[in-house]
């Protein structure tokens, strides 16, 4: 009996509540272009990555187009001033010496077109990471396993995180960040998420996990959590936003100063 | 300055009063009830029709009149009553009772059918409307729910959250600017299943009073709107069970004397059983699966002496979310009251109400690594005492007081076994909420009506905590700690109300209206989506009273015997509105005013209502024009922004049509311009991936929402013990697939093309529910 009612259970369930998606038009505007700045610096050598281009309209190719011409310069509080240069990647400008310090802070500086953007970030000290492992956990389609991180949190609120997952050498595309406000001082086992809860999202075994585990400035954590918000509001209702940038003169972006570990395994 | 004209209106009355009483006046005064039920009728209209005068009774349907002796004819009439004419001859002071005969076939405004045009166009009634629950249960249904909430949205100025929301947004305000009261007690979430259901079981509900403008002064505390639900009472002269069999949900109540013709109880019912179907499922991860909600509504009455009535009054209602053992959700709202309706004497009656509101909330999580709860809670302990003082049968006045504590737990994260988390608990805020109000309503010349009222209001947050002082660029400059029962700041408002009605001639007339409200207690949300996460936040150091100033001008027709004509307008401006700031934490509960900006707002519009209130035939055609935007500093460049429920037109068709006793049916049609959503204006590439760029807020448009309903109701039986109805709806008949919502992406055979995807929702949504009536 329990067998067959189920199927039309289900089937009522779906009727009463199912949606249809389709694709619709509604005319898209276009708005001045603005400058995009993602600068990141870690504690490794050969880190400092600055690339800039500008918005473009959103029906055109997705691709990186980078500014060429800009003056770019990342400068610690000691004053000592690094000059990045263009590579061979149109708009992306890097010096391949520089290293950061845990403990500094350091001021972006970028010029180009007349206009210039300043941004500090103050590269936090660094947090080990203990381990990561594979968890089995109950989600909306059933049983799935997630990749959790191990580390604990130095006591005294101000920390923040960022986790970065690799499936076999992809990025997962996941923004995953998390600050102490709730964790303060404890030993953490902080499971990440898929971008979507889907059979091919769900692990195979051989695949190969690979996660970076960086810590990162109060700035930086509220750039992250606020471009989360933007993704993940859009199905719900709320009114989209552009991420709070810690780059001042108006560029979109961010400047990162943080430091790297990371640590991979394999799926039985 | 303010009380200037006030004290000269009572001044005048006093006069009036003195030179009345010198007159040889009889006292006439009586109940009105019910013919079947024996229920008290709230607020008849009693016309003397020699005397072209009205007066409401009160909610004990309880009515007073001084008249010279002679002959005069009573109408009387209801919402959903049937008007009764009475020659009554006065000789001495007497009482005399009332009963009117229901009746289904009334839409919902009252008839005066003696003296027809009198009422609706000579009151001082502006931006008012009203539904019985009768007109309800003949509308199409949705789910099989005859859902209130649902039937006001046709009327104009009240407009929907997105498909079948039940969150309510009048006249360009918010979903929490509305004051929805329960029998007088206000309901924090008055919805159930993020926003599908509305908390009014439509077995426990008689009617709804909305008042989006023109608000009596004995209401208070929300900008928009009052949403005056009144629930039914039990019957005191027989045990009757009612029930209703739906698709999702099933109703059943029972009423009757405890003691004959003097004291009743009413217990009404409700659940939805989704969930049992999940329990066939194999799958045990699945039949553990929660999915339900349910409303228990109790009333007591006692007539406890011809002077003297007491209610006892209780709701309470659960929405529960569960995913297997995992992940738990529950909220829900509890409320209980005492009233005591007292009659010192003919002319001066006092209701008095005491109850209690917890708002609840509570999530549960249990993962490998996370085992935890965590709580929001809002509870009120309020008390009101209203006056009513009927000086003769031109002028009346209410006067009264209300006062209400308010503890919010913003939020309590309990660690229940091993966890990343530390426990917290939140810092608890604490108010009181004081007003006292004054209103007179008297008819100035024949053809003159005016309605004065005056509130004060105080507002006080309490200690003991810590009160934040934060500048513009939400950082915290300032910290002062206060001890328990300390003013941390006392916010005090005047708000005044102003009506009037001008009959032109006796088929209409010209009403206007001016009011201020202030809102201490704010709803901070960034969906039109009901969500048991949306924040209550009482105002504070940072968090200023919201204040709302309307007028509105309307000119009322009435065509024929049966047809009326409205037309209204209204130009309202808003301070103190609330926004979260671009990228804000919205689960920081600790230091909210951190998160947020401040902004005013402003909302104008034009509604025109044409309704056939009597006959076969009856419904309406009602279509809004408007506009609302806001503007604060930080959000969208500092520019006006349209607020994302800006309908610049909306319309509304609704038709009844009784073919027989037995079979009814009945449409609706509603349309409406797309709501105001954010488009991306450009995109870039980060991280490896494509984002969006948005420049400016809410510029742009989903499609236009248009939909048909349609439903027939057949009587079955109909005998004296028992009847039973069967209703059939079918909720966008044509199967057009309103947008939900809209989301863009990159389109995957071309990256180069965005996309906008639409999200719809119940296309052809069959219903069906059995009622049923035990007499």
């Amino acid at each position: 009996m329990k067998n067959l009612t189920y199927p039309f259970a289900i089937a009522l369930i779906t009727f009463l509540f199912s949606s249809c998606k389709d694709v619709v038009t509604v005319e898209l505007k276009s708005a001045d272009e603005k400058y995009v700045i993602e600068a990141n610096l870690s504690n490794q050598l050969g880190s400092a990555k600055v690339a800039i281009a500008q918005t473009k309209n959103a029906n055109t190719t997705s691709g990186f187009n980078g500014e060429s011409g800009a003056i770019v310069s990342i400068t610690d509080d000691q004053g000592k001033e690094s000059r990045l240069t263009e590579s061979t990647t149109k708009g992306i400008y890097t010096d391949p010496f520089l290293k950061g310090t845990p403990g500094t802070t350091y001021t972006l500086k970028v010029e180009i077109n007349g206009q210039t953007f300043t941004s500090n970030s103050k590269m936090p000290a660094i947090v080990k990471l203990d381990a990561a492992y594979v968890i089995e956990a109950t989600a909306v389609d059933g049983k799935r396993k997630f990749t959790t991180v191990k580390f604990t949190d130095p006591v005294g609120k101000g920390n923040a995180y960022r986790f970065i997952e690799y499936r076999n050498g992809v990025y997962n595309k996941v923004i995953s960040v998390l600050n102490d406000d709730l964790i303060d001082g404890n030993v953490v086992n902080q499971t990440l998420l898929p971008k979507e809860l889907t059979e091919a999202s769900k692990y195979a075994s051989g695949d190969k996990i690979k996660v970076e585990f960086l810590t990162i400035d109060n700035p930086i954590y509220k750039y992250w959590y606020s471009t989360n918000k933007g993704i993940q509001s859009l199905g719900e209702n709320t009114t989209p936003i552009n991420p709070a940038s810690n780059i001042k003169g108006g560029a979109i972006g961010y400047f990162s100063a943080h430091t790297l570990q990371s640590k991979e395994f394999t799926i039985k | 300055m303010i009380f200037a004209p006030f004290k000269l209106t009572l001044l005048a009355l006093l006069l009036f009063c003195l030179n009345v009483s010198a007159q040889q006046l009889y006292h006439v005064s009586g109940n009105i009830r019910t013919t079947k039920t024996a229920i008290a009728v709230n607020d008849a209209n009693i016309t003397i029709v020699e005397l072209k005068q009205s007066i409401i009774a009160d909610s004990l349907g309880f009515y007073n009149l001084k008249l010279k002796a002679g002959s005069y004819t009573f109408s009387i009439s209801a919402v959903g009553m049937k008007t009764l004419d009475k020659v009554v001859k006065v000789t001495a002071d007497q009482t005399i009772d009332f009963n009117l005969e229901e009746n289904p076939n009334h839409l919902n405004e009252i008839v005066v059918s003696t003296d027809q045009q009198k009422r609706d166009v000579a009151n001082t009634e502006i931006g008012i409307e009203r539904l019985n629950m009768q007109t309800v249960k003949k509308l199409p249904s949705m789910f099989g729910e005859h859902d209130i909430f649902k039937a006001i949205q046709l009327l104009p100025g009240i407009n929907s959250a997105g498909e079948a929301g039940n969150g309510l947004y009048v006249r360009g305000g918010g979903s929490d600017q509305n004051l929805i009261l329960m029998d007088e007690v206000p309901i924090y979430n008055a919805s159930h299943l993020m926003g599908f259901f509305s908390t009014f079981n439509s077995d426990a509900v008689k009617d709804i009073t909305v008042y989006k403008s023109g608000m009596p002064a004995q209401y208070g505390g929300y900008l928009s709107s009052v949403l005056d639900v009144k629930m039914n009472q039990g019957n005191v002269s027989k045990l009757t069970a009612a029930g209703d069999i739906g698709l999702v949900s099933s109703k059943l109540t029972l009423q009757g004397p405890i003691q004959k013709e003097k004291s009743s109880f009413l217990i009404s019912g409700r659940r939805t059983y989704i969930d049992a179907l999940l329990k066939f499922s194999p799958d045990k991860s699945i039949s553990k699966n929660a999915l339900y909600f349910y409303d228990l509504n109790a009333k007591l009455d006692f007539q406890l002496n011809p002077n003297n009535k007491l209610i006892i009054a209780a709701y309470s209602g659960s929405d529960k979310l569960g995913l297997s053992d995992v992940f738990n959700v529950s909220w829900g709202n509890t409320v209980a009251s005492m009233q005591l309706k007292h009659r010192f004497s003919d002319r001066f009656t006092s209701t008095t109400t005491g109850s209690f509101n917890n708002y609840k909330n509570n999530i549960e999580l249990n993962t490998t690594t996370n085992h935890l709860g965590f709580n929001t809670q809002i509870r009120d302990l309020s008390l009101k005492q209203d006056f009513l003082w009927l000086l003769n049968a031109k002028n009346s006045i209410k006067f009264g007081f209300k006062s209400v504590y308010h503890t919010v737990t913003p939020g309590q994260l309990d660690i229940t076994g091993t966890s990343n988390y530390n426990p917290v608990d939140y810092q608890q805020k604490y108010a009181s909420e004081n007003a006292i109000y004054a209103a007179n309503n008297i008819q100035a010349t024949d053809n003159l009506n005016i309605s004065l009222g005056l509130r004060l209001s105080g507002f006080s947050i309490l200690g003991s905590g810590n009160s934040l002082t934060v500048d513009e660029e939400g950082n915290i400059t300032d910290v002062k700690n206060f001890q328990k029962g300390q003013v941390v700041k006392t916010y005090l408002n005047l708000e005044p109300r102003l009506a009037f009605s001008y009959l032109l001639n006796p088929q209409s007339s010209i009403k206007g209206s001016y009011e201020r409200n202030v809102q201490n207690m704010h709803m901070i949300s960034n969906s039109t989506s009901s969500r048991p996460t949306d924040k209550w936040m009482p105002s504070s150091n940072m968090i200023k009273p919201e204040i709302a100033d309307q007028i509105s001008l309307g000119y009322f027709r009435n065509l024929s015997s049966s047809l009326d004509l409205t037309v209204e307008s209204y130009y309202k401006v808003m301070q103190n509105q609330i926004d979260y700031r671009d990228g804000a934490d919205l689960f920081n509960a600790d230091a909210i005013e951190t998160q947020l900006l401040y902004g005013k707002g402003r909302a104008y519009g034009l509604e025109i209502s044409l309704k056939k209130k009597a006959g076969a035939f009856t419904g309406w055609i009602s279509y809004t024009l408007a506009k609302s935007e806001r503007q604060i500093n930080g959000i969208n460049d500092d520019n006006w922004y349209n607020v994302r429920q800006d309908r610049t037109h909306d319309v509304s068709i609704v038709g009844v049509y009784d073919i027989s006793k037995k079979l009814s049916l009945s449409a609706v049609w509603v349309y409406y311009t797309g709501d105001a959503i954010t488009a991306p204006t450009g995109k870039y590439k980060l991280d490896g991936q494509s984002f969006y760029y948005y420049s400016n807020r809410n510029a742009d448009r989903m499609p236009n929402y248009h939909r048909l309903d349609i439903s027939a109701t057949l009587q079955l039986k109909k005998k004296k013990t028992f009847s039973s109805e069967l209703n059939l709806s079918l909720y966008n008949a044509y199967g057009r697939k309103n947008a939900y919502s809209i989301t863009f992406r990159e389109s995957e055979q071309d990256s180069s093309k965005t996309e906008a995807v639409k999200t719809s929702l119940f296309q052809f949504l069959p219903s069906v529910s059995y009622c049923f009536k035990f007499i």
